[in-house]
Formats: structure tokens, sequence, C-alpha cells
């Protein structure tokens, strides 16, 4: 058993630790105050190969893999969760057309997206709930050789920054059936509708998108027709969680190295803090809960890279990276004390951020119940 | 033209910067970090480029050295060279800049490029120890170089080489060979990326241990380090009491006492 990364691994963690310290850094300051995503990092993204880490070379993508996708979020992360965030979701919404794309429309769609050309987000939550996909409203129905799609869809990660999106529609009501279909943002009766104003995960845009009698030509059905929820569902189980648990690996590192850098200096009763027993367990609780998480996570996308199933594995590494980041976010706020409040300290932002992960890509009981039925069936 | 560019792996500056020295010996920790390339070694590779289509890496180091010369290859190089035999574990500037000159005579390389100081130890004594066993020019605080352009005497074979002097830009015409050791300023470092460490994939990287080099007999450092300190940063607070209005006078005060005032410029008569 060997558990170390490979040097080609190591190096990609490096220019990821770098990329997000020289351009991802200086933008978090910003992107805290207005929220904005910041799109002019995305020809960055597209040629320096963040976008198509999982995309085939003959795609035009670097075909890396997903464990080395998660040690680059991972790496963003620790300095900006929102823009770690956009960028898996960027991944997400590759994920469907690289599955279960025709050849045509994988060799049309896949070059540019690998390349930052264009952007592809995945659209299945509503307002009704996302733990339920299946009481989704949003219908479609045939016309001639177009489908038209009627529905709101909400808290869509990179509503307001993609122009392609895998949106699930029912198709048929008994038994139910949905079909995922490839909309594109110039579409006749596509248009975006609001931002949400989030506690955390500032500058990672979400919001709503409107389809208000959008015209889909019948051969950006993507996957079978029936099949929308396989289509939808696999690549948020597999890339959205192992994405959300690569996130809370950066949240909890960045967490965990504040709150020692910190207990290191305050001085309390004569002494660092640091050499006290209630700081110094609160420190050894988080490495620990980071590398149980980092182990977790990185076996999770080992096997997605070995081509094997790997649904539960990620569940369970959903489940316990974003929970130990949401522990160590707000541990680490406890070691700073009252300046853990001020703004001018970032465990604040680790903290706000760190509760946006839990909801996405499956809440933590969503989680449970994946593993649980697993062990029960 | 190949264009040869010595570089030096370092410990990676997020793992060592926490504790630098490794307190039994008193000498720079490197044990249990990884080695990365020195970013003054990255600008040279840059330079570099801009010369030529083949540049080549060269270091000396133990094996884990790869790992920095294959992030050479992933920033542009060509090709790369790790001298590695246990013959010269321990060694001190000099005796790497002979290991670097046989390297160097072996390439039958003309022009050599170095990224000045280190981060980790820094002397920035190695060009000047190699340029001075090859027998070549050394320019240090190199900035810049370019090919002679026109139809000159020189055009073709010399180099307009810029260097940066306290006083200002110094610009010069050189004939190779020559080593130049790079100024901590000259050009952006090009970014490791992704795309870049899959596009090195098929680089070759060669290791030469010291009979490749027809080094023969023990290899023995010229100076024994005794020590290394860190230099100490003091830092000292102290909280101003009162309301803002007798915090300010005190500040004013603080600043009177430790800048004092240009003479002739009224400051002593200006109130608090």
């Amino acid at each position: 058993m060997d558990f170390g990364l490979s040097q080609e691994l190591e190096m990609l963690r490096q220019s990821a630790r770098e990329f997000a310290a020289t351009r991802v850094g200086p933008l978090v300051e910003r992107m805290e105050e207005d929220g904005k995503f910041p799109l002019e990092l995305i020809p960055a993204l597209g040629e320096e190969g963040y976008l198509g880490l999982t995309v085939p070379q003959n795609y035009d993508g670097l075909g890396m893999g997903y464990l080395a996708r998660a040690l680059v979020l991972e790496e963003i992360a620790r300095v900006s969760c929102a823009l770690a965030m956009a960028l898996q979701v960027f991944h997400l919404g590759i994920e469907p057309i690289l599955t279960y794309g025709s050849e045509g429309q994988k060799a049309a769609l896949l070059p540019p997206l690998a390349r930052g050309e264009r952007l592809a987000t995945v659209a299945v939550t509503e307002s009704g709930g996302g733990s339920d996909p299946t009481a989704a409203q949003t219908g479609a129905r045939r016309e001639g050789d177009e489908w038209v799609l009627d529905g709101r869809k909400v808290f869509i990660t990179n509503s307001h920054a993609a122009d392609l999106f895998t949106v699930l529609a029912r198709t048929g009501d008994d038994p139910p059936r949905f079909t995922a279909f490839l909309v594109e943002k110039d579409f006749p009766g596509f248009r975006r509708g609001r931002e949400e104003h989030k506690v955390g995960m500032r500058g990672c845009n979400t919001g709503e998108i409107i389809l208000d009698g959008c015209r889909v030509p019948a051969d950006h059905v993507l996957g079978k027709e029936g099949d929308g929820l396989k289509v939808a569902l696999s690549a948020i189980s597999e890339v959205g969680r192992s994405g959300m648990a690569a996130c809370a690996l950066g949240v909890l590192g960045a967490a965990l190295e504040a709150a020692t850098e910190y207990s290191r200096k305050r001085v309390l009763y004569g002494q660092p803090i640091a050499r006290l027993e209630g700081i110094q367990w609160k420190l050894a609780q988080m490495s620990c809960d980071l590398e149980a998480a980092r182990l977790l996570t990185y076996r999770a996308c080992w096997l997605k890279d070995q081509g094997k199933r790997c649904d539960v594995e990620m569940a369970q590494a959903k489940l316990f990276a974003t929970e130990a980041a949401i522990r160590g976010a707000k541990e680490a706020v406890d070691v700073f004390g009252g300046y853990g409040c001020m703004m001018e300290y970032p465990v604040q932002r680790y903290y706000r951020d760190a509760i946006l992960l839990g909801p996405s890509a499956g809440t933590s009981d969503i989680m449970r119940v994946v593993i649980a039925r697993a062990l029960t069936r | 033209m190949t264009v040869v560019v010595c570089v030096k792996p370092v410990p990676e500056p997020q793992a060592w910067r926490a504790e630098p020295v490794d307190p039994s010996r008193g000498t720079p920790r490197r044990e249990g970090i990884p080695l990365v390339l020195s970013p003054g070694d990255r600008r040279a590779i840059e330079l570099a480029l801009g010369l030529s289509a083949g540049v080549l890496c060269l270091a000396m180091g133990p094996p884990e050295a790869e790992a920095a010369l294959r992030q050479g290859l992933a920033v542009g190089a060509t090709r790369a060279v790790l001298v590695s035999d246990r013959r010269f574990a321990g060694a001190d500037t000099l005796l790497t800049a002979r290991v670097l000159a046989l390297a160097v005579g072996r390439l039958g390389a003309g022009l050599v490029l170095c990224g000045g100081e280190s981060p980790d130890s820094g002397t920035g004594s190695v060009p000047v120890q190699l340029g001075t066993l090859l027998g070549w020019p050394v320019f240090t605080a190199m900035y810049g170089i370019g090919p002679v352009q026109g139809e000159g005497a020189r055009a073709g074979s010399g180099y307009v080489l810029e260097c940066r002097m306290e006083s200002g830009l110094l610009r010069m015409v050189v004939e190779p060979p020559l080593v130049g050791a790079l100024h901590a300023s000259a050009t952006p470092l090009r970014s490791l990326s992704p795309a870049g460490i899959v596009k090195a994939r098929g680089r070759p990287l060669e290791v030469w241990d010291a009979a490749t080099l027809g080094w023969e007999g023990p290899a023995q450092p010229y100076t024994s380090m005794l020590g290394w300190e860190r230099t100490p940063v003091v830092s000292q607070a102290e909280m101003l009491p009162g309301d803002w209005e007798e915090a300010a006078r005190l500040l004013a005060g603080f600043l009177r006492q430790a800048v004092p005032p240009a003479r002739g410029d009224g400051g002593e008569a200006r109130g608090a």
C-alpha cells in the first residue's frame, strides 16, 4: 500500500498552490465585497489547464483524472473556497457530456470547455427541493424537431457565469420520466434570474435560471430520453461530491494553519496559548480530521480514476470532510477568541464558507442515506 | 544552440520557513522537505527560452532533486541533467561549482545562466566560481539578454546583456562563452501549470554520476559549516493608554523621538 503521491501529482499540487497564491489570493477581498465571480481568471484557468483536468487529451484536455482534480481544488480552496467551488462546478458541468455525450456532442463541446472558451454547469435543483430531484416541475414537451422547456431552476452554481447548462426536465408523468438537455444561454426562452446573496463563498455565483418556452433542438438531449436522473445524478454523486470534499479539505487546512500560527503568537497567562491544553486539543482534533478526510477523499477519487464504483465512498468522503471543515472552522474561530469574529482575520471567512459546504451536492443527511442504504441492502 | 541553466533544488519554502535550521547540526534543514526549483532559476529558464528553443536544466543533488528538474521541464526546459553521486553529498559551493563545470564541459555549452541567490542558503557564489573554473567571464545582476541585432561584426554571435546596478541599468555587448547570474527582479516567473506538467512528460531527464564526468577519487568540500543562524526579527508592541486624543498625543511624541524632524521644518513648533 503506497500512500505517497506521484512526482507529477506533487508538482501539480505545487502548481495549484502557486496559482492560488499569486492569481486568486489578490482577488479574495474584492470577491468578499462585491460577491461577483472574477471572470477575468477564466483565460488563465483555461490556458493553464485547470478547466480541462478531467477532459481527455484528444478533446484538448489534460486527462489527469479525479485525484489530480481533488489536489488542485484543495490547494485553491485553502486560499479561496469560493473560487474552488466555482471551478469544481465547471468540472461538474463537463462531466455529463464526458460520460453520456454522443461522439458529436463531445467533439463539439469538450474542446472549448477544456480551453475555457465556454463554461458549463448543471441545473437540477428547484424550489420544491434539492434533495428530491424527482419533485422537479420543470417540464419538456416535444414539438417537431425541438423540445420546449418551461420551469425555474434555483441555487444553480455558476448560473450567471456559465453558457451551457445540463438541465433536468420532466418528460413524462406516469411513471415520472426525466430527461437531460443541453441548454445554451442564447436559446430562445432562456434567461437568468436573480443572483443569490450568500453568507459564504462570496465570489462564487449562485442564482436562478428561467426557462420560459425555451426551445432546445432535439439533438441537444444528453444521454437517452428518460435517462435524465442517471445523467445528472451520477455526475453529482461522483464529481460534485468529490469536489465538495476537496473544497472542504482546503478550508479545513487553512483553518488549521491559521489557528496553529495564531496560537504560537498569542500570549495569555504569560505564555503562547499553543501551550494551553484546551487549545492543543482543538488543534489535534482538527489535524486528525484533516488527515482522515484526506484519506477518504483521495481514496474515493482514486477509485474513480480506476473506473471502479465509488458512489458510497464519495458520499463518505463528502459527509466526513464537509462536517469536519465546519467543525474545524468553528474551532479556529474559537482559538482566535474575539478576533475570530473580526472581518480583518480570515477565520470568520473559513467558517462562513464551511457552512455552505453542507447542502451543496447533497446534504449530510442525504449522504447518510446513501451510505446506510449500501450497508443494509 | 543549447543554453544551459544551472538550477538549485531548494526546500519547498512553505514547509521550510517554519523551521529552517536543523538544531542538531546548525545547518539549513532539508530532510523530509520536498525539493523544488528556486524561483530565481525559473527566471533564468524564462530568459533562456527567449534566446533558444533548446534549454537544458543542469543540477547537482540527491536523487530527490529530480523533482525540481521535472519542474524545470514543466516550465519550458527541453532537457535536464541531474548529477547525483554519494561522493558529492555535503558539497559546499566550490565543490558544486567544480562538478557543474565538468558537466558544462561535457555538454559543450557556451552560454550558462544561473538564478542568482537561492532562497535557502543564498551565498550567490556558485556562478562566480563556475565561471572562474571554466575560464569564462561572469556577469552578475543580469536583468536581460538578447542576440545582437543588425549587420555589425557581432550580429548573430554576440549578446546584448543588461545588468541592473544600484545606479541604473548597464547595457553591453558580449561574446560567448559566458556565465550570467540573474538579478532577483529579472523577468517574471513563468507559471508552473497543469498544462506545462503534461507537456513535459516526454522530455528527457538524464542522471549522471561521478564516473560519467570522469571524476576520480573522493570529493572533499573546501569549507566546513560551523553553524547557521537566522537573523532575529524583533517586533514589539505597546498599547497607548487614554482616549483617542491622549493616544494621538503619545503617538506623535513617540514618532518625534523615533524620527527627529529635519532642521528648519518648524516641526518643533507644531502641536500634537
